[in-house]
């Protein structure tokens, strides 16, 4: 958390826009003797998603050691916290935009933030490496300089509802969505998608995010409707909540679709053994048969007793590509760029990237709840009917 | 019609539960004329215990008779350290005073738990009861009848006994009582405790039905008992008991009709027409306030 004091704002703007174009003219020499690369994270440190920011920062921290590992340029980063508020990013992004001492910024963790944020990146020509953010306004606003890892929110509620229906054989839906941007927009994709696969969604409730804590009426809501699908559009607090309540009210069993959002140890203690073999669709799979992600996974558990989430897992992969194309010669300016044209494996797999900055041919990870412990299923979702929404 | 009884039950037991924490809160302001803004700080940390006793692998009534108590200890160390140096001051003075206390105890309660929402085990069983054709959620009822048994021995310890109507004279005038012979800090003492006590009864019946302990129940359960006393005419008990089943019905009849994003501003809503209809609540009386 970077704060400059005792310089005014706009002595800080005129030393800004100085070391910037210092920085464009004199990149490559500098590199070249191994100055650090420095990174703004941005992300939601205190208030509602602050588990998030935590993510974000312990998979910071474990990339520093595997960067530190790998040699080349040193690596430094300030955290700057947005309390996953929008004005609050926008804020963030006005600091490290006029401290001019960041060559790329890694975040912001929730889209409104990160939507927020992007005009001024754009216009100081920041590069934005985006882990999380899964509106799909974030690629379509015309901007150049961002890149995510996550996948669009568009084609992700296009998937979990062909998974409940293709997969599952689930003609019935219910959706229980968080009252924000995020929730509303699955819900308004996912009874698109509904329609073109031939299903039906019977019922849906929002609820407000970090407030709403009784479900039971929702519960008899969706029951009434006879549901055949749960589809969650929450985090794991409220998808837990609302499984548990189901039980103890007598609803069990009914099939469960939800986002990597409920991908913490958290969701299965919460739902008090109604999680069991509910499904979560993932950006990333924790479970690959690969040896960097189990190395990762092994060793975040070991440093700190948890899975990591989808926000660490691409939080330590933006900082280690940022490393590696650094170290090969790309400025701020070109980075890019040089992403869109590059292929990267990281600990959630291999990713391209396309000319707006979105992934290409990733897919989802089909994870359940076996034994209450999380596990991979290893199927893939059956994209029938899907063709009439593309 | 399944379908609204079953919503019915769901309000009752919500209600029974806002009850049993507006009542601990209606208590303190019978007898003060204080608005006891720690209330639900304390009642969430009363919760929090109970879950740690829980964990420890305690029986499920000494868990949560220990909880209780721990609640009418903590009350009443936030009586001795946030009002009682204060209680001759501004009426504003207290009433800040106990919303410092209640942060502190949220700070607290934070630094040790943790923000995130914990789980709390099922302790009641949840089977469907028949009666006369109608099929309810066990519950649901043992809620209610918990929530009803508290109400009404709280109502005759106020009102028959001894204690009770000391309680009674120091609410009328402080000095007098004093002057009387009415040992007035003990009296107060106790009234914060028996609040504490039986607020920490409710948030536990709070956490086993919504499953979840939180920081943040804090707020909510002052709130929520606030608006329930607000309702039923604040400084009543019947009046408390009623207000907090009436809020419970209006809550999941705004979820049943407006959706679950819009409970507060829907039931709120009510509240407001109710009190413009009737100032002092449903059942409350109109020389409830003492200048």
């Amino acid at each position: 958390m970077t704060q400059k004091t005792g310089i005014t704002r706009r002595g800080a703007l005129k030393m800004g826009l100085g070391s910037v174009a210092a920085a464009g003219l004199m990149a490559r020499p500098i590199f070249a003797q191994g100055a650090p690369v420095r990174i703004a994270l941005a992300a939601p440190m205190t208030g509602d998603s602050a588990s998030m920011g935590l993510n974000a920062q312990r998979g910071a921290e474990a990339a520093m050691k595997l960067i530190e590992a790998a040699g080349g340029p040193s690596v430094t980063f300030d955290i700057f916290d947005d309390m996953g508020q929008p004005r609050e990013a926008a804020s963030v992004a006005r600091r490290i935009a006029d401290s001019g001492d960041y060559d790329l910024v890694v975040g912001h963790v929730n889209s409104s933030c990160t939507l927020a944020a992007m005009p001024i990146y754009s216009d100081y020509e920041i590069p934005v490496l985006c882990g999380s953010s899964s509106n799909s306004q974030v690629t379509e606003s015309g901007w150049d300089n961002i890149v995510r890892m996550t996948i669009r929110d568009d084609y992700g509620a296009q998937q979990y509802s062909a998974f409940a229906v293709n997969n599952l054989g689930k003609k019935k839906m219910a959706i229980l969505f968080a009252n924000d941007d995020y929730g509303r927009g699955l819900r308004d994709k996912m009874m698109v998608a509904a329609d073109a696969l031939g299903a039906e969604v019977v019922a849906e409730a929002g609820f407000t995010p970090n407030l709403d804590k009784d479900f039971s009426s929702i519960v008899s809501q969706f029951r009434n409707a006879g549901a055949e699908a749960f589809m969650l559009n929450c985090n794991y607090t409220e998808g837990g909540l609302f499984l548990g309540q189901a039980k103890s009210a007598g609803v069990e069993g009914i099939a469960t679709v939800g986002p990597d959002s409920l991908l913490y140890n958290e969701y299965i203690e919460l739902a008090q053994g109604a999680a069991e073999g509910s499904y979560i669709l993932a950006a990333y799979d924790p479970y690959a048969d690969s040896d960097t992600t189990q190395a990762f996974m092994s060793g975040f558990r070991e440093a700190y007793d948890a899975l990591p989430s989808q926000v660490a897992v691409f939080t330590s992969d933006l900082f280690i590509l940022a490393h590696q194309l650094m170290a090969a010669g790309s400025t701020p300016k070109t980075l890019i760029g040089d992403i869109k044209g590059t292929e990267f494996v990281g600990v959630g797999g291999t990713y391209h990237w396309d000319a707006k900055g979105d992934v290409k041919d990733r897919t989802f990870a089909v994870i359940t709840v076996k034994d209450g412990k999380f596990a991979s299923t290893g199927a893939a979702v059956d994209e029938t009917g899907l063709d009439a929404l593309r | 019609m399944d379908y609204y009884l079953e919503q019915l039950s769901n309000g009752i037991a919500v209600g029974s539960i806002y009850a049993l924490i507006a009542l601990g809160y209606s208590l303190v302001y019978s007898i003060l004329n204080l608005i006891n803004f720690a209330h639900g700080y304390v009642i969430m940390v009363g919760a929090f215990v109970a879950l740690a006793l829980l964990q420890a692998g305690l029986p499920a009534i000494p868990a949560i008779f220990l909880a209780c108590c721990a609640g009418a200890l903590i009350a009443m160390g936030v009586e001795r350290i946030a009002y009682r140096p204060v209680r001759h001051s501004n009426r504003i003075v207290p009433m800040i005073s106990a919303l410092g206390a209640g942060l502190v105890l949220a700070a607290g309660a934070q630094l040790i738990w943790g923000p995130e929402v914990h789980a709390f085990p099922q302790l009641i069983p949840r089977v469907p009861v028949e009666i006369g054709g109608v099929t309810l959620s066990s519950q649901s009822l043992i809620i209610l009848a918990i929530s009803l048994v508290l109400v009404a021995a709280a109502s005759w310890f106020l009102h028959r006994t001894r204690f009770g109507i000391a309680a009674q004279c120091v609410c009328q005038d402080l000095a007098t009582a004093q002057l009387m012979g009415i040992p007035v800090n003990l009296i107060i003492v106790a009234v914060y405790a028996i609040g504490g006590f039986l607020g920490v009864a409710g948030a536990v019946l709070f956490a086993m039905y919504f499953n979840a302990v939180f920081i943040q129940m804090g707020l909510l359960a002052t709130t929520k008992a606030w608006a329930a006393a607000m309702l039923g005419g604040i400084g009543s008990f019947s009046g408390a008991f009623w207000g907090g089943i009436l809020l419970g019905l209006a809550e999941t009849a705004a979820v049943m009709t407006a959706g679950s994003a819009y409970r507060d501003g829907v039931s709120l809503a009510i509240i407001v027409l109710v009190l413009l209809l009737k100032p002092n609540g449903l059942f409350g009386t109109a020389s409830a306030e003492r200048s």
